[in-house]
């Protein structure tokens, strides 16, 4: 990336997002455009990734520029972002707030351990492949991505969602038996979290 | 909700003088805007309770407390404007002004800042979608078209609310350039208010609103009826 300042940056990463010409017709091409440019993303931070997430929303890299900002619950969210390991009891959460998501959903995950486990290959209570429990779209390799690779990564999934490609909420919804299965094989057949009043005394869950 | 928002901004004038962008503010007056602004809040309420998210009934709880604090300095203010120009008319209210009522009547005008700063949701009034304490408040259970109506809704009420305070303080503008960089000014006063401060509890935002502003407008009212 040359260094002409501002304006040839924000051209530089926006370089391809605007060239695509695969829609079907012109209310998908629009209706594309509007998602691919208000991308709300659900505050939640899992695993250590989440510590890359504050400068990528703030001023120093400000991911507003393109259309990328924060949405304080699930409902208002169209992005989580799983950022790192997770562990049984994290996945239980991650799947809950998925699940609580309303459609189109995407999901952006950072950091090797979501691609194979990582430096946490070989724990006993972190899932190794998170691909298995529930759909990815777009991952973003490194230990830690720093901000300047989950700013890539956010373009290539909006590259993605304009050209109408971004479908994994479908694919969870298609072949939800595969992903209840591998859930219950790790978290046992309740998968969802207790969330009585009282749950702090008695989560006998992971 | 959003209906009353755009209710609101159909009959508040534009521009001081002229028939364009004034809408229908010939058939209304100060009276009726000032019954329609609760409008948003009370439809908000309506929508709100149906989802029957504890967050969302929190936030409106907290909006609809927050609101009866809110309305005391602000009423005072205006109406103190609205006799001592002697008239109900939006525009007449802002022709009437050789010196802006800000400069004129300063304590009435601080008075409906402070409470105006709690009308457009900026720090230390910002109880209702307080973020982190009840996540997004009224809005913590929207998604898709809902949100989209919320957040229009908030974005044209804001827009609305600043063109009225222009019109009563400011002296009206009769151009797109005045009414833009008068706006402007209202907005980025309130939103370095809004950068400064911490947020109030909802207890402590209602003594505040009842107790300081209350007082100022009062006495602004008692020094301008005064002389």
């Amino acid at each position: 990336m040359e260094h002409n300042g501002f304006i040839q940056e924000q051209k530089t990463l926006e370089g391809d997002l605007n060239s695509d010409t695969s829609h079907k017709n012109s209310v998908d091409f629009l209706m594309n455009w509007f998602r691919k440019r208000s991308i709300f993303v659900l505050a939640y931070g899992t695993g250590c990734g989440a510590i890359e997430m504050p400068p990528t929303f703030t001023s120093r890299y400000d991911a507003e520029r393109l259309g990328i900002r924060g949405a304080a619950t699930p409902r208002q969210a169209d992005v989580i972002i799983v950022s790192g390991y997770c562990s049984y009891k994290t996945l239980r959460r991650i799947i809950r707030t998925y699940e609580q998501m309303s459609n189109p959903k995407y999901v952006l995950a950072l950091g090797s351990c979501t691609i194979n486990g990582g430096m946490y290959w070989d724990s006993y209570n972190t899932i190794k492949k998170l691909e298995d429990y529930m759909p990815v779209d777009m991952y973003v390799n490194g230990c830690m991505p720093r901000p300047e690779s989950i700013l890539e990564g956010f373009l290539a999934l909006q590259k993605e969602i304009g050209e109408g490609k971004a479908s994994s909420w479908q694919k969870y919804e298609e072949n939800y038996e595969f992903y209840r299965k591998n859930q219950e094989a790790v978290l046992g057949e309740k998968v969802e979290p207790s969330y009585d009043a009282d749950w702090y005394l008695y989560d006998v869950g992971l | 909700m959003t209906s009353g928002a755009i209710m609101t901004l159909f009959f508040i004038p534009f521009f001081s003088s002229g028939d364009s962008f004034s809408g229908l503010s010939a058939y209304g007056n100060l009276f009726l805007v000032l019954y329609l602004m609760v409008l948003g809040p009370l439809g908000n309420a309506l929508g709100v309770g149906a989802s029957g998210s504890p967050f969302g009934a929190m936030g409106i709880t907290r909006g609809l407390t927050r609101l009866f604090a809110m309305e005391l300095p602000f009423y005072i203010a205006v109406i103190a404007i609205m006799s001592l120009s002697g008239s109900a008319d939006i525009a007449t209210i802002a022709l009437g002004q050789t010196t802006f009522n800000a400069f004129v009547y300063p304590l009435l005008f601080i008075a409906a800042l402070i409470s105006f700063i709690g009308m457009m949701g900026q720090s230390p009034f910002d109880v209702v979608g307080a973020p982190v304490e009840v996540y997004s408040g009224p809005a913590s259970e929207f998604s898709g078209k809902f949100l989209a109506l919320l957040m229009s809704q908030s974005a044209i009420f804001t827009f609305a609310k600043l063109v009225l305070m222009v019109h009563l303080f400011l002296g009206g503008a009769s151009g797109f350039l005045e009414l833009l960089l008068k706006t402007f000014v209202l907005f980025i006063l309130v939103i370095s208010f809004g950068a400064i401060y911490g947020r109030f509890k909802t207890p402590q935002s209602v003594d505040f609103l009842i107790k300081v502003p209350t007082t100022i407008a009062v006495v602004g009212l008692l020094l301008a009826t005064w002389s």
